[in-house]
């Protein structure tokens, strides 16, 4: 079997330089070369992923076992940076219903936001195919159905998205960490307590990396409003336009993990949790 | 009428400074006293007022600029030019004050806030520090624009209560007279308005008063409307030599920017511009190093010649350290304005993104696939609507809560057990914040009265639950949403 050799220094004869030809890297090097990506605004994680971010053209698997734990907010910078560039996020098949007001305030720009609801796993499987084809989107976010995805559909999604110029997400569910997959990047995100995330990197292009990151959350914004933060100066006709001004309850932040709230804040009437006996009646 | 007031307080170390990617030690002074410094020249204790020979002991490495107050209106006049994309009506008001006024644009920009928000974004790419106030009147906007930033009275009958706790120094014929009405007790704007007129007019000035009733809306206030210059020629001074081209994009970027508001202002668009670095006359005295910017078709898109800029920039080299950079826009093309698309995205993609959506409802159904709407409620499940995606109408310009909220709704509540006293959801649940009182709805069906907080279980993130405070045999905690 003849093999042909390219005319330049083997990998071997310069061991630190990069890969000399386009898709071929050393096992003990991430692979940079030829992989476009966007970051993902966790050093952290950037500095593991080939290319130094989320990959373009190609699948990334998020694993999680249940929806919640943070695996959106690892991708909110993303998609606001990408709204903000007015490239199109769509979300196809979400578990819940993504929250518009959270979302915006993460500063996100819903009218570059698409959700697709598909029940029927078949329906959802042909859709992601569909909008992987047509390769109009700025990024593709695809919860899978677990136990009717199988290999065949995963490679034919791996080569729809390489005609894709945009970072595409499918979530799976635990079992799935399990089963081979043709998605080049695959994670495994854990909850941690304290807002943070543990992501484990079970493939990538390069080598293995035993140790799980630790990533911090972005935190639920929760600013106040441009019109409404100066108290002394800001006179609205809110009693015209609201019919009911909304108590604000200052939102304090509790001291320590497993302590119950102080009874101050819980009103007496309903509270079940256990209090002082001076504020009884 | 309603004005917004845009002023620069640092205009002077902002022109020094936006075309700088790295902090300096950087102090304004005028011959005596240091005006503006930079903030790692605030860190070494150099603040505005101090002597310049203090500055300087203070810190070695200070750098120190003569204040230019011509280049200080300059710089005004291209804020004022950026600002013409909003609203044709923008006035100067020197030294650090320009003023719009925006009433007939609010609907184009999709309402008060989100203006204000692009405006105050766009001044922070061009790199000036700007605070923002709106009134129903310019002198009222310009003066709640000293003293606070994002302050705003949004009806003529509140005028005088808004500006009742303004300091007086804040008014600019009053500032000659700080000392004598601090004598006589005169600290806020209330104060002022207390005296009689008359005696008022005689001891401090007719422009006092003209400028009280100004304020109120008492007095009419012509004011000139600025007109932007007719060819976009635009330096840029930087602090250091710059020996490599790539090094210029931080700097060409604010300039890109600019004039691409110049061109919205006009509604033009180019197709070619040119971007020359100005090097040393000394020893290595050199021609210009020019840098053509071409496009196939016109475009006003900052990210369009960006891009283009970048390319150009990565080959080419520079015979000398450039010390200015200059933009000219070559050619000019009207292009009017495109109607507002559902997914203003480049055409191509549009087109097939229509394609893909016609394909996608034919099977899935037509409100499958959807696009989210912000609804000015409080109660969570009524804050937004999921609309059809053909559905055009515009985002409402909806106040967003103030508090964190979930990225993940629950379509249904979920009744949660209660043990030992702890809510229970895969595990106890402890409370981290709270509780936000939602009690609203009074006026249909879906009255709410509930207690929110965020809680946290061993084996799941963070969850948003609530507790009813209806006296009924729904009480008890539920789980609305996760935070994703």
């Amino acid at each position: 079997m003849a093999i042909s050799v390219p005319a330049t220094p083997t990998p071997a004869a310069t061991p630190s330089s990069p890969a000399l030809i386009p898709g071929v890297w050393r096992a003990d090097q991430l692979g940079h070369g030829g992989v476009a990506a966007l970051p993902s605004s966790f050093a952290q994680l950037d500095a593991q992923l080939p290319g130094g971010g989320w990959p373009l053209g190609m699948p990334t698997e998020l694993i999680a076992r249940n929806p919640g734990i943070g695996e959106l907010r690892l991708v909110v910078p993303l998609l606001k940076r990408l709204t903000r560039e007015r490239k199109l996020v769509i979300l196809l098949g979400p578990p819940h219903m993504p929250y518009a007001p959270a979302l915006a305030s993460f500063g996100i720009d819903l009218d570059y936001l698409i959700v697709i609801q598909a029940t029927q796993a078949a329906d959802r499987l042909w859709a992601v195919e569909q909008v992987l084809r047509s390769a109009s989107f700025g990024t593709l976010l695809a919860w899978l159905p677990q136990g009717r995805t199988r290999p065949e559909h995963l490679r034919r999604m791996q080569l729809a998205a390489q005609a894709t110029r945009g970072p595409v997400f499918l979530f799976r569910e635990l079992p799935a960490q399990f089963e081979a997959s043709p998605a080049p990047l695959r994670l495994l995100l854990l909850p941690r307590p304290g807002q943070q995330l543990s992501v484990q990197i079970l493939k990538r292009r390069g080598p293995v990396l035993a140790q799980p990151l630790v990533l911090d959350l972005p935190q639920p914004p929760s600013t106040l409003r441009i019109s409404r933060a100066d108290l002394p100066l800001h006179h609205s006709r809110a009693p015209m336009r609201n019919p009911e001004p909304v108590p604000a309850a200052p939102l304090t932040l509790l001291s320590t993990a497993h302590a119950p709230p102080p009874s101050s804040l819980i009103d007496p009437r309903h509270s079940s949790l256990p209090r002082p006996p001076a504020r009884r009646h | 009428m309603l004005w917004i007031a845009v002023r620069c307080h640092q205009l002077a170390l902002d022109c020094a400074l936006r075309g700088q990617e790295t902090p300096l030690i950087l102090a304004i002074c005028n011959r005596l006293q240091v005006l503006h410094a930079s903030e790692p020249a605030k860190a070494l204790g150099i603040r505005p007022g101090l002597r310049r020979a203090s500055a300087l002991s203070m810190a070695s490495a200070l750098q120190i600029i003569e204040h230019n107050p011509a280049l200080d209106h300059a710089a005004l006049e291209q804020i004022a030019g950026w600002l013409l994309q909003f609203t044709p009506c923008v006035s100067l008001q020197p030294p650090d004050g320009v003023l719009i006024e925006v009433e007939a644009s609010l609907q184009l920009f999709g309402g008060r806030d989100r203006l204000m928000a692009r405006i105050r974004e766009g001044l922070d790419e061009l790199g000036f520090n700007a605070s923002l106030a709106i009134a129903p009147t310019a002198i009222a906007a310009w003066l709640l624009a000293g003293w606070h930033d994002r302050a705003c009275i949004e009806h003529e009958s509140l005028l005088a209560e808004g500006l009742a706790l303004l300091p007086v120094e804040q008014l600019a014929a009053a500032a000659p007279h700080r000392t004598a009405l601090a004598a006589i007790g005169v600290r806020c704007f209330a104060d002022l308005m207390r005296l009689p007129r008359a005696g008022l007019a005689k001891r401090y000035g007719k422009a006092l008063l003209f400028e009280i009733d100004a304020a109120l809306g008492h007095q009419a206030d012509p004011r000139r409307w600025f007109e932007a210059p007719a060819r976009f020629s635009v330096r840029l001074e930087l602090l250091a030599q710059v020996e490599h081209a790539e090094a210029l994009l931080f700097a060409s970027n604010r300039l890109l920017l600019q004039l691409c508001g110049w061109l919205a202002a006009r509604r033009c668009a180019t197709r070619e511009a040119l971007l020359s670095a100005e090097h040393d006359s000394g020893r290595h005295a050199c021609e210009d190093t020019r840098i053509t910017l071409r496009l196939t078709q016109p475009s006003r898109d900052p990210q369009r010649l960006l891009a283009v800029l970048r390319e150009r920039l990565a080959i080419v080299k520079l015979p000398a350290p450039a010390h200015t950079l200059r933009l000219d826009c070559t050619t000019v093309v009207a292009l009017p304005g495109t109607h507002g698309e559902l997914f203003p995205t480049q055409t191509s993609d549009a087109e097939g993104l229509s394609r893909l959506i016609e394909r996608l409802q034919s099977r899935l159904g037509h409100d499958q696939v959807q696009r989210l709407l912000l609804v000015a409620d409080h109660r969570p499940e009524v804050a937004y609507r999921a609309e059809a995606v053909d559905y055009t109408g515009r985002q409402p310009d909806t106040p967003l809560p103030g508090m964190p909220r979930p990225l993940w709704l629950l379509n249904e509540p979920v009744a949660l057990a209660e043990r030992d006293h702890r809510p229970w959801w895969h595990g106890p649940l402890t409370l981290l914040a709270g509780p936000e009182r939602i009690e609203t709805g009074w006026w249909d069906e879906h009255r709410v009265q509930r207690d929110y907080f965020i809680a946290q279980g061993e084996s799941t993130g963070w969850v948003w639950i609530y507790r009813t405070r209806l006296a009924d045999a729904d009480s008890g905690w539920f789980l609305q949403g996760v935070f994703g």
